[in-house]
């Protein structure tokens, strides 16, 4: 074999070990984990729910103690924030964090959303539990009964009932006309007035409410000036799928309907105009739980089939077509492709 | 050449795999099939403080480590995988040995349970007065190494 054959055999090789649908420089965000775009795992730390930042540094919610905390570079704790988080760590676009928390009165749980800066003081909040008045006159007053809903979700956190349950808090990138203001705070709310909320950029109200005709719902996002995309959970009739939504003409534009499959989490990630990555559950076995039994749902038959589903990762073209999968062995909500290789490059590692 | 050619590229694949850290101590830098981490701080105080949070926080990712398996015959396994001793401590040295189960050429810490990684490290958290060294010596997943500390201060 001559040196230029063997030299062609070595690029296609290397070509071949790194078949990645997109830019190689995103990593796999899953919490606490990186990941490339394989499934691998690259660095792990203690907690849930992560950021990292470009100087190597990274903020952590550690579930057991309830602390959320930034580390630097060389993981030494710079500041310690006592707080419960749940569902997820977002930042703004001025680099703030946004967090979903609760507070606890009388075992029943509700959810408060903080805005927090870098030095880990809290910049402003909105609490359900005080503005619970006007949310049940505004929002749920078509329903005949109000009663906090059974569930203590979280082992961390003493509850035994809740009113509202908070999946993910997004900033609004642009205006959205007739909507919502440009950083203002996208709310995904499952439980009673099930829909999206938008809360105002001082975090004063709730400015808008939008009713959605799905069950339960993760990961709402703004798109653009006037759809918003979300991750429509597994119900009695239909598996999953991704919805888009157009809040002036007020109805579903576009549906990503691939067999996905996921009763309680999943999630979605517009990467760009080429590129969608979904998040949803896969028994560890590789099977995609049996439809069939859909038809005699329980409450006590979805915990079950939930506990035995893994993680599925999905890279979708724009179009909606599977252009790959992953299947992890380990659960966890929600994945997003993100650029950490500064973070990764400065970060000591555990 | 061809030959050459490809024992070359093997060589140089096989080092990007393995490089290890190097440290400015001579007598740690021959440690074998293992990872280095020097770091010097202003006071001795300061060392320590590193030290005993580098160790927490390890033990802080493996016990969120098991939370998902809480409740689970899992549970037991998981905390068996685990060996942590604060083993000497006076004025101007402290050591600390953990062992765990670890994955993947990265050898992250990441699951507990010994079917889901690939690897075991022995890491010793020594501090020397102002130097703090995070030492680590990997095995494979099969044969679990022994657990003791190796190295002392010079």
């Amino acid at each position: 074999m001559s040196m230029i054959n063997l030299l062609v055999v070595f690029f296609m090789i290397i070509g071949c070990s790194h078949n990645t649908p997109t830019k190689k420089s995103l990593s796999l965000i899953l919490g606490c984990s990186i990941h490339n775009q394989d499934g691998k795992i690259i660095k792990s730390f203690p907690g849930t729910n992560c950021v990292y930042f470009p100087d190597g540094s990274l903020v952590s919610y550690n579930p057991v103690e309830k602390l959320l905390q930034k580390f630097d570079k060389n993981l030494s704790v710079i500041w310690t924030l006592p707080l419960h988080v749940h569902h997820g760590i977002h930042l703004t676009h001025e680099n703030k964090l946004l967090i979903n928390s609760s507070v606890v009165k009388e075992n029943i749980r509700y959810d408060e959303i903080f805005l927090i800066d870098l030095h880990g003081r809290i910049q402003k909040k909105y609490s359900f539990y005080e503005h619970f008045d006007e949310i049940k006159k505004n929002f749920v007053s078509g329903k005949h009964s109000f009663e906090p809903y059974k569930t203590s979700w979280d082992q961390n956190l003493n509850f035994t009932h809740e009113y509202s349950h908070l999946a993910a808090s997004y900033e609004i990138a642009q205006d959205m006309p007739g909507f919502a203001q440009k950083g203002s705070i996208l709310l995904t709310f499952n439980t009673y007035g099930r829909g999206v909320y938008v809360l105002s950029k001082d975090f004063n109200k709730i400015t808008h409410y939008e009713k959605l005709t799905v069950g339960i719902f993760h990961d709402a996002q703004s798109v653009n000036s006037h759809e918003i995309v979300y991750f429509v959970n597994t119900g009695r009739d239909k598996r999953s799928r991704v919805e888009f939504y157009d809040v002036n003409k007020n109805k579903v534009s576009k549906t990503i309907d691939r067999d996905f499959f996921a009763f309680f989490a999943g999630s979605v990630q517009i990467v760009n105009d080429d590129l969608v990555l979904v998040t949803d559950g896969k028994s560890k076995h590789g099977k995609v739980p049996d439809l069939q039994i859909e038809k005699n749902l329980s409450l006590q038959n979805m915990v079950e089939l939930s506990k035995e589903t893994f993680n599925r990762i999905i890279y979708l073209s724009g179009k909606g077509e599977v252009i790959k999968e992953l299947h992890l062995d380990f659960k966890i909500g929600s994945a997003k492709l993100q650029d950490v290789q500064s973070f990764l490059k400065h970060n000591l590692g555990l | 050449m061809e030959k050459l050619f490809l024992v070359a590229l093997i060589l140089t694949s096989f080092n990007a795999c393995t490089s290890l850290k190097n440290i400015d101590n001579n007598r740690l830098i021959n440690f074998k099939n293992g990872t280095v981490m020097k770091m010097e701080f202003s006071d001795h105080q300061k060392a320590r403080t590193y030290a005993m949070e580098r160790r927490l926080l390890i033990l802080r990712k493996f016990e969120v480590m098991i939370e998902p398996y809480f409740g689970t015959a899992n549970a037991q396994s998981c905390q068996s995988n685990l060996s942590s001793d604060l083993l000497k401590s006076n004025k101007s040295t402290l050591t600390a040995l953990l062992q765990l189960p670890v994955s993947g050429e990265e050898h992250v810490i990441h699951d507990c349970l010994v079917e889901n990684n690939t690897h075991w490290v022995n890491i010793e958290l020594l501090v020397c007065d102002k130097n703090f060294y995070d030492i680590r010596q990997y095995s494979p997943i099969k044969s679990k190494p022994d657990y003791k500390d190796k190295f002392t201060c010079p």
